[in-house]
């Protein structure tokens, strides 16, 4: 089961990082083949106006791959300071960074990013900006956690009173500690993105067409789920199974890091 | 007791002050001017200034933002752009519709995952366990906005047992709350079950076993209601799911709702309903927290202690 989540995953990364090589159609019209279902000549079929659904379907992941790897390095790198700084200076610094994460957290889901995504106006641009603003508080949250738990180690105390600046203890002696925590948050975190960034493009917020997205297709296609349900089952089945695929990972990641963990307690 | 709930009190006073500082900033600090969008962007010079001296958007931001607080305070969250009418009397007569939705697919998830969570742990490793674990895994990482169709496509067009949208009697609530409610049942569920092996293998369990009581007794008066303590305290964070949940799901099935309030004040460019619409989710959101610590602490005497003495 993990061995097919890993293959996913690589097999997502692969076409995306060839699409560009790869003889792609998105938008080749073919009037011909409005609607067609899936046979041997088209994987997946073809849409309203008789595009290739699994050209754009290829097109759609890779757009989904980008956004998210972009939007959780963002979280990642704003989120994961800004924690260990708060749980390392303490004090003031500390409780205002503690209410600023309550405040965000207080919007609940992916509504902080529909509403910048709204008041911004649609876009792919937009989304990632949205996304950004919603995203880092779960990684400065989960930093600050681990950090406050990590000062208190013997060898960071030992750093200290050897005069050690607050740069140095927290990339030498903190950080590599936390590694492996992110790790799996990151890869919970890019499913996480992904299913947000389709959401926004399915409400007409995130990609715009005729830019192929999951959420986006997911969206025209209900317009045709009598006639051709395909078109919406599709989109949505593979995003599930990268989801899916993605959240595997993750727990795979954990597994491996946690010797102490049972595998048949999750 | 009464310090804890001072404290959790302010705190949340605090938090629900900064989301409104945090959406009145929100559409000052984006780009975008509110007059191009009520007068068209090709509205003469004058009025466009006369509009914002109506609007206060000529004094300075701090002035703005008191001012912001000051209404926010008193219930008046703004007039809506499209329809000239007060933000709040939109949002309450949207509210009835959400909460319907919320409480049906709160009971559906509920039920399910007592149900099937109490049913994996009771066998566990057994077929139904597997079986659990597989569809709550497969549950979360499916989209409300895809599950909402095919439930539309399989049970309304092909065997046309609900309506596709909107509200006509109690049929049409079904839908929604499954589609709303089935990333709820899948994380109950799981915790339903995680809580129920870790309390199965507590003394007092095994004691009762050893007095010869009925196996489905102690799961049912003396396992669960212990297992179901944590599960309660996260029905705060799924509060969350299901308000921003309802957003997709109401824009899925026409429901009338806030969700889908918001989606057409987005559409419309209506900044005050949008605006309005955040500020009223996400402080029922921090409410409906507070409540349910507080609860919480009352249900479980450790907390209220823990924090005095901390």
């Amino acid at each position: 089961m993990r061995l097919l989540a890993w293959a996913i995953v690589a097999l997502w990364c692969l076409l995306s990082l060839s699409a560009g090589v790869l003889p792609l159609a998105p938008d080749a019209i073919d009037l011909s083949r409005i609607l067609q279902p899936p046979s041997g000549s088209g994987w997946f079929g073809y849409d309203e106006l008789g595009r290739p659904l699994a050209d754009r379907l290829i097109l759609g992941a890779r757009t989904s791959l980008a956004v998210a790897c972009l939007v959780v390095a963002i979280n990642f790198f704003i989120g994961v300071p800004v924690g260990m700084l708060s749980a390392f200076l303490g004090g003031w610094w500390d409780r205002c960074t503690v209410l600023l994460i309550d405040v965000f957290m207080a919007f609940p889901g992916i509504l902080l990013a529909i509403a910048v995504a709204g008041l911004l106006g649609p876009g792919l641009e937009n989304a990632v900006i949205a996304l950004a603003a919603a995203g880092w508080v779960g990684f400065a949250r989960l930093a600050r956690a681990q950090t406050l738990a990590i000062v208190e180690y013997g060898h960071v105390e030992a750093a200290r009173t050897l005069g050690t600046g607050t740069a140095a203890i927290l990339t030498r002696h903190v950080l590599p500690l936390l590694v492996g925590t992110l790790g799996v948050q990151v890869s919970y975190e890019i499913a996480a993105v992904t299913i947000a960034e389709s959401t926004l493009s399915f409400l007409g917020l995130g990609v715009q067409p005729p830019q192929p997205s999951l959420g986006g297709m997911v969206l025209e296609g209900t317009r045709y789920m009598l006639v051709a349900p395909h078109l919406a089952i599709a989109p949505g089945a593979i995003l599930v199974a990268l989801v899916l695929a993605v959240n595997l990972l993750g727990d795979d990641l954990r597994d491996r890091l946690d010797p102490h963990r049972h595998a048949g307690l999750r | 007791m009464g310090n804890y709930v001072t404290t959790r009190l302010l705190g949340a006073g605090l938090v629900v002050l900064g989301v409104a500082t945090a959406v009145f900033l929100l559409a000052r600090v984006l780009p975008g001017d509110p007059t191009d969008v009520m007068l068209g962007e090709t509205a003469a010079t004058a009025d466009r200034e006369a509009l914002a001296r109506a609007l206060g958007l000529d004094r300075p931001l701090a002035e703005q933002w008191l001012l912001y607080l000051e209404r926010s305070i008193r219930l008046n969250l703004g007039t809506s752009l499209y329809s000239q009418r007060p933000v709040l009397e939109l949002i309450l007569e949207r509210l009835p519709a959400t909460l319907l939705l919320a409480v049906a697919a709160l009971a559906a998830a509920s039920c399910l995952a007592l149900a099937f969570g109490t049913v994996a742990a009771a066998r566990q490793g057994g077929p139904w366990d597997r079986g659990l674990i597989a569809c709550s895994t497969l549950g979360l990482a499916m989209p409300n906005f895809w599950l909402g169709p095919l439930a539309i496509l399989v049970f309304s067009y092909l065997l046309g047992w609900f309506p596709v949208g909107g509200i006509h009697g109690l049929g049409s609530v079904v839908l929604p709350a499954l589609t709303l409610g089935t990333g709820l049942a899948a994380l109950q569920a799981r915790m339903v079950r995680n809580g129920l092996l870790e309390v199965l293998g507590l003394d007092y369990v095994r004691a009762a076993r050893a007095r010869g009581l009925e196996p489905t007794r102690i799961l049912a008066r003396h396992a669960l209601p212990n297992a179901l303590l944590p599960v309660f305290t996260v029905f705060g964070l799924q509060a969350g799911a299901l308000l921003t949940g309802a957003v997709v799901t109401e824009r899925i099935f026409s429901w009338p709702g806030v969700g889908q309030l918001t989606i057409e004040a987005i559409l419309r460019r209506d900044y005050p309903v949008l605006q309005g619409c955040v500020l009223f989710i996400s402080t029922i959101y921090v409410l409906t927290n507070l409540l349910i610590d507080l609860s919480y602490a009352w249900l479980d005497p450790r907390i209220r202690f823990a924090e005095k003495w901390a």
